[in-house]
């Protein structure tokens, strides 16, 4: 899976935001509010990915357990799906 | 038809068809029109007809036309380190303290009771879609002739004290709000643009925004006191 192309994280605050570019604009109104956290994961889907991958990933990155990471990469991934910006 | 307007410390010439944005400009017309304008705004009769047809109301062409002009000077606001924002400002000692709120909450009953509260002393830069411009490090917040129904604002400008966000509660209670929200309802506020160029710059000047200018949540009743709860906030 991978993030739709024509989406740009930008840095607001402590907060990343991500906002659709040109045609992306159509589709998608609005923006998603990260943290860190998100902003890491986002990253890991400009390319193709797994979930396996990202689990991997964020233990490299962040002192966190595997429970814990996997219910953020979920809540993360969901969220994304609602917006429909996933690509599976 | 076209004439030049100086607003936002900016000359901008508007082409137009319908006589409406001349009369809701008229106090902001150069006398002496300039070779090179700031930017040149025109906008096409597909424009207007579409913004009529997705209008709530009844509207006139000449009113569309305004609305699709000033959303054409937005989009080219951004280049001058400009952006509109949909909110209320008051002019208070020399500083502008911006409201914003959902439509329909009340943000000119609020902005009305400072009026009142501070009488003589407050008065409007611009009651409805004010323009922001950072100019030497600083936010300014500067009236438009797009004013509202209200027609509350004028020529002037004051840099920005803070921001409140609206929201109508049984007790007047005020609250920081920090980065996550500020983004969610600040959002709410502008328009976005679409070109990867000039997104990079408007999230730039939102996150200058938000690391400089502090940021309120206001739950207030329609009273004189929800304006001493917000003052007294606002004024640091």
């Amino acid at each position: 899976m991978k993030a739709k192309d024509g989406f740009l994280m930008r840095k607001v605050g402590e907060r990343r935001v991500v906002v659709p570019v040109g045609e992306a604009s159509e589709s998608f109104r609005g923006m998603l509010n990260l943290n860190e956290t998100g902003a890491f994961l986002w990253n890991l889907l400009s390319g193709d990915t797994t979930e396996e991958e990202m689990l991997d990933a964020m233990l490299a990155e962040y002192d966190t357990n595997r429970e814990e990471a996997k219910k953020g990469i979920e809540k993360f991934l969901q969220k994304l799906r609602e917006t429909g910006i996933l690509e599976e | 038809m076209k004439f030049q307007i100086k607003m936002v410390d900016l000359t901008i010439e508007i082409r137009h068809r319908y006589a409406y944005i001349k009369k809701q400009c008229e106090a902001w017309i150069c006398k002496e029109e300039m070779m090179r304008p700031d930017m040149v705004i025109e906008v096409s009769e597909e424009d207007i007809s579409k913004e009529k047809k997705e209008a709530e109301v009844s509207v006139t062409e000449g009113y569309c036309e305004s609305i699709c002009i000033y959303r054409a000077i937005a989009r080219k606001l951004t280049a001058f380190s400009a952006f509109v924002m949909h909110g209320a400002v008051v002019e208070l000692d020399g500083e502008a303290y911006v409201f914003a709120a959902r439509s329909g909450v009340g943000k000119t009953t609020h902005t009305k009771l400072w009026m009142e509260y501070f009488k003589g002393k407050a008065s409007y830069i611009n009651g409805d879609k004010p323009v922001m411009r950072w100019r030497d490090n600083r936010l300014y917040a500067y009236g438009t002739p797009w004013m509202g129904k209200e027609n509350f604002g004028c020529r002037r400008c004051a840099p920005v004290k803070a921001v409140c966000f609206l929201e109508r509660g049984l007790e007047n209670k005020i609250r920081k709000v920090e980065d996550s929200e500020i983004v969610n309802r600040l959002f709410k506020q502008v328009l976005l643009p679409v070109e990867r160029e000039e997104i990079i710059v408007f999230m730039e000047m939102m996150d200058r925004m938000t690391e400089r200018i502090p940021f309120y949540l206001l739950k207030c009743s329609i009273s004189l006191e929800a304006v001493e709860t917000a003052y007294e906030a606002m004024r640091g």
